[in-house]
């Protein structure tokens, strides 16, 4: 019923070719003005997807780096308009999703939401807060406009993970542990699982919460379509001086993360 | 027609859901599973009731408050859960929640607290049954209620102080559920009031439901008849507990009172459902003080108990239905109250519990014929500095 969303038609295409590397950017974080060209900055160090974060001010799925961010950009006034506005700034079609919690939908009410969306260029949604069970939210929500990414996680059943690999979502957002976003060691029970998953699912997956450097993302890479990467980058932006020392860092960082990416082909 | 609510997904009308994280969808389910096994379990049913019985001694009384009532002009009848063990009603949903914490094999139990109460409660009973006990406190509030800190402490629990947002309750309800969503194959979380995803609303509501049921009891046994009852409503566990048995009793008017803060002129207040408006926090969909944007606004109330910007779905629904009214009491009626109550019946109340008292002093200014029963909450030892202040 969505298969001809632009996001679809990216992630079919430049699947075939490599492994995807979606970076998540916090809209506004550090600064308000800062976040179109570090997207851009990303996209051109071979970035496939920006995940344009809006900031909330209770963000239950996270772990520390991405409360901190939320909190300084909400701080900096980072409003839904205004993240609508940054959107059509760095748009680049199917290739902008928007993430962030369900209040934040509702807050536009959902077929606004999805309406001003699309119109800032965005191509999709990830919300970590909103089931895959039918409510009213979900029937007000025209997917062929704007596809929702639902998530897998260790905790779910077979049963669950067919029921969301049948959405025939763009690709599936595949939690690596039970927990909040943010780095951390990888075990072999995590590499046990994606393969568990990448035997299992049809729709193309990729694997988010603790991808930390190059070596973690190559690791997950080879066992899914690719990797999301969020706490990292905002950590590593948060450590520079100025705005130029941003922009390097995102080059060299994404540009690192899209090299292991290849190398794992 | 009879009131039956929630639906099978968990949806009170258009309130309540599970909006969690993909990792907590399992577990909920877990959850639920294990909740209507024990709800059928005789077994279960008889461990409760036992417990109830001698640990946290119950049947609470329904005290006559003579010299109140003379004040006012009608007769109020006080339901006593400032006499169940650990000094208020957090204890009978703590404990049914332990048990079920018991069943599903969880060794470590976590809870969220505001006022400390339910921490109190969840530490308590943590120590009955041997289980490991972690507590959440905003790190403001672990300073307004140090003595509950210390007792949580006492008990074996540990307290881990929550700093970030706004360092109270709705902060460290998130912190705990990342534990949660963290720890979920060992951990139960023990949420303390009629809030959360599916099936915490209902299944807290249900071991509260024992408050309704002896009032009613004892109502029908004396042969007296009331035409309000009154309850204050933070999350509202207290007031879900003594209101659902009498929902289909259309003669019986039910009145939830909210913190209205420092008043209606003044943007510091908890009233979630009579000034917030609709939207997703901590799991379900329920009313909420929020901004244009959907940011959660920041609740204020001298009673910490109430000091949440939202409120459980099933307020929400009765909110939206009509069936029962709430109203707002301000910070200095609260305290006004306490201090009544304390004067005429030589009772303390908890400051969350004086709100629901404050609203006699509305409803005096009316005709109540026939009777009030007013849901005392908790007692007022841990708000003892708050009084002092006023003396």
């Amino acid at each position: 019923m969505q298969r001809h969303s632009n996001l679809h038609t990216f992630i079919r295409d430049a699947r075939a070719k490599r492994k995807l590397l979606a970076i998540y950017l916090t809209c506004g974080y550090p600064r308000l003005d800062w976040t179109t060209d570090l997207a851009s900055t990303a996209f051109e160090a071979g970035a496939d997807l920006i995940e344009l974060g809006m900031p909330f001010s209770d963000p239950l799925a996270d772990g520390s780096v991405i409360q901190e961010c939320s909190q300084r950009a909400l701080e900096q006034g980072v409003t839904l308009d205004f993240l609508f506005h940054t959107a059509s700034q760095i748009s680049k079609p199917g290739r902008v999703l928007f993430m962030g919690y369900m209040n934040s939908v509702l807050a536009k009410g959902t077929r606004e939401f999805v309406t001003r969306s699309q119109e800032s260029g965005m191509s999709g949604a990830i919300v970590p807060d909103w089931p895959i069970a039918k409510n009213a939210e979900t029937s007000e929500w025209d997917e062929a406009i704007l596809p929702r990414v639902p998530f897998v996680a260790p905790t779910s059943s077979v049963e669950r993970i067919r029921e969301v690999d049948a959405l025939d979502a763009p690709f599936i957002y595949a939690v690596s542990v039970a927990g909040v976003t943010g780095m951390r060691e990888l075990d072999q029970g995590v590499l046990d699982y994606l393969s568990k998953l990448k035997a299992e699912l049809k729709t193309p997956f990729l694997v988010g919460f603790g991808v930390s450097d190059a070596d973690s993302a190559k690791r997950l890479a080879s066992v899914s379509d690719g990797v999301i990467v969020g706490s990292a980058v905002l950590k590593g932006i948060g450590t520079t001086k100025n705005f130029e020392d941003a922009k390097k860092f995102v080059a060299e960082f994404v540009g690192s993360l899209r090299r292991a990416l290849d190398s794992c082909k | 027609m009879s009131y039956q609510q929630p639906n099978i997904n968990g949806y009170f009308g258009e309130f309540g859901g599970q909006y969690i994280p993909e990792t907590l969808v399992a577990p909920c389910q877990e959850l639920l599973v294990a909740y209507e096994d024990a709800r059928r379990s005789d077994e279960f049913q008889n461990e409760l009731g036992l417990h109830l019985r001698d640990f946290a001694g119950r049947p609470t009384p329904l005290y006559f408050a003579e010299r109140l009532s003379a004040k006012h002009g009608f007769r109020v009848y006080l339901k006593r859960e400032d006499l169940v063990h650990t000094g208020a009603h957090k204890l009978n949903n703590a404990l049914g929640q332990v048990l079920i914490a018991k069943r599903l094999g969880k060794p470590r139990v976590i809870a969220e607290t505001g006022a400390g109460q339910h921490g109190v409660a969840t530490a308590t009973l943590c120590a009955k049954f041997g289980l490991k006990c972690v507590v959440y406190m905003g790190a403001l509030d672990m300073e307004r209620q140090a003595p509950n800190v210390a007792r949580m402490k006492f008990l074996g629990a540990e307290v881990r102080a929550v700093t970030s947002g706004t360092k109270t309750l709705k902060d460290a309800t998130s912190e705990a559920i990342r534990d949660w969503v963290t720890n979920v194959r060992d951990t139960f979380y023990l949420i303390g009031s009629v809030v959360g995803p599916h099936p915490y609303p209902m299944m807290v509501r249900d071991f509260q439901r024992v408050i309704g049921l002896e009032t009613k009891q004892m109502l029908s046994e004396r042969n007296v008849v009331v035409n309000k009852i009154v309850a204050c409503v933070g999350g509202g566990s207290n007031a879900i507990g003594i209101f659902h048995p009498f929902l289909d009793d259309h003669d019986v008017e039910l009145i939830g009172v909210e913190a209205g803060g420092e008043g209606d002129h003044s943007e510091h207040h908890a009233a979630a459902l009579t000034r917030g408006r609709p939207g997703v926090l901590h799991g379900s969909r329920s009313y909420l003080l929020q901004d244009d944007d959907g940011q959660i606004i920041e609740a204020h109330s001298i009673s910490a108990g109430l000091d949440y910007p939202g409120v459980g779905p099933e307020h929400s629904f009765l909110f939206q239905s009509g069936r029962v009214k709430y109203v707002r009491i301000s910070d200095r009626q609260a305290l006004d109250a306490a201090r009544e109550l304390s004067l005429l019946e030589g009772i303390v109340p908890a400051l969350e519990s004086a709100h629901a008292l404050a609203y006699l002093s509305i409803l005096s200014e009316g005709r109540n014929k026939e009777g009030v029963v007013v849901c005392l909450s908790g007692r007022g030892d841990k708000d003892m500095a708050a009084y002092a202040a006023t003396l």
